[in-house]
């Protein structure tokens, strides 16, 4: 179901509808992604990787969007959270899990139509866990912890939120 | 109505200020808090439990609970978790059930017998609660998921990340390589 413009709220970018754009899985390694973040610490003002959400983690990459952009959620601008960035390098990599075979973890343009869930958000990645080449929608909670870490650590906070 | 705790400084010497038999709710009981003290730079709370008995203390409490003052603020604040709204932080987030919240404030309890104390209390973003660690720029979590599984993590901020699930019944071996790896 699509949404009219007068469902949008004022300020929506027009940068995040598709806008007749194409699916686009070129990436380089430095493009930069977006991801909102709730709490950081206060020990390394950093997300923990309890702060993280894995597998299919959800980013806005920076070549369609704006860091802010990350903020609007279901129709609301969530102006108490904060904005962290990494990048397309630093979010692709394999970790071995329990039987030896390695999970591997990459971004894929995943962007988002319009609905009465969400409004259109072209930007729109996830960081996907596959193995041996099957996407995988539940990995182990060890390896799903260590690869929230592993983002966690390589988040730059661009925008703190308002609350540890 | 419960009267909220005020804290001092949680480092390096915590100290609860509370009038001595002041109720409080912990884990869902009420219970009288009998005095403080410290010993070997720890504060320690003595608790007494519960307060809905006929009997009234007489001295020898129905059963005594010993347990840091950090360690009580970290159950207070498990406790918080409890009433978290259902649409908390952007709707699209799980509120902690109160069963991954009990867990976790067991796992508190019995980490503070085993000396180590989070250094922050958070609501997961998978759905569950997770203690955080830190000491000599090193860090150690443990989370417990809403689906009643628990998971901890060692990490030196340098790539070296190690995480195993943790078995309950077994915890003095997780506390023991957290312990090992904060102090290393």
């Amino acid at each position: 179901m699509s949404i009219s413009k007068l469902e949008y709220p004022n300020g929506y970018p027009d940068r995040l509808r598709a806008n007749g754009r194409s699916l686009d899985n070129k990436f380089t390694s430095d493009e930069r992604l977006f991801l909102r973040i709730h709490r950081i610490s206060p020990n390394t003002e950093k997300p923990e990787f309890s702060d993280i959400r894995c597998p299919d983690l959800s980013v806005n990459r920076s070549k369609y969007s704006d860091p802010e952009d990350v903020l609007w959620s279901k129709f609301v601008y969530l102006v108490d959270w904060g904005i962290g960035s990494l990048t397309v390098g630093q979010a692709t990599f394999g970790l071995p899990s329990g039987d030896g075979v390695v999970i591997d973890f990459k971004v894929e343009h995943d962007p988002v139509a319009a609905s009465n869930e969400a409004p259109e958000n072209f930007s729109h990645c996830e960081i996907r866990a596959y193995k041996l080449g099957q996407r995988r929608p539940k990995v182990s909670n060890a390896l799903k912890s260590e690869f929230r870490q592993r983002i966690a650590e390589a988040v730059e906070v661009l925008q703190a939120p308002a609350t540890f | 109505m419960i009267p909220s705790l005020q804290f001092t400084n949680d480092k390096p010497n915590p100290q609860v200020i509370v009038a001595a038999t002041m109720p409080l709710a912990v884990g869902g009981q009420l219970y009288r808090i009998m005095g403080t003290e410290n010993s070997g730079g720890n504060s320690f709370t003595y608790l007494c439990s519960p307060l809905n008995v006929e009997r009234p203390y007489r001295g020898s409490p129905l059963e005594e609970i010993y347990i840091s003052s950090s360690a009580l603020h970290s159950l207070v604040r498990l406790d918080g978790f409890n009433s978290l709204p259902q649409d908390w932080g952007d709707g699209e987030l799980e509120r902690p059930s109160p069963t991954s919240i009990k867990i976790c404030k067991e796992i508190v309890r019995q980490l503070d017998f085993h000396g180590l104390s989070p250094s922050r209390i958070s609501a997961s973003a998978e759905g569950g609660v997770a203690l955080g660690f830190y000491r000599n720029r090193r860090y150690a979590g443990i989370e417990v998921l809403n689906d009643e599984s628990v998971t901890a993590l060692t990490s030196d901020f340098s790539g070296k990340i190690e995480a195993w699930d943790v078995d309950l019944k077994n915890l003095r071996g997780t506390a023991d390589r957290i312990r090992e790896h904060l102090e290393a």
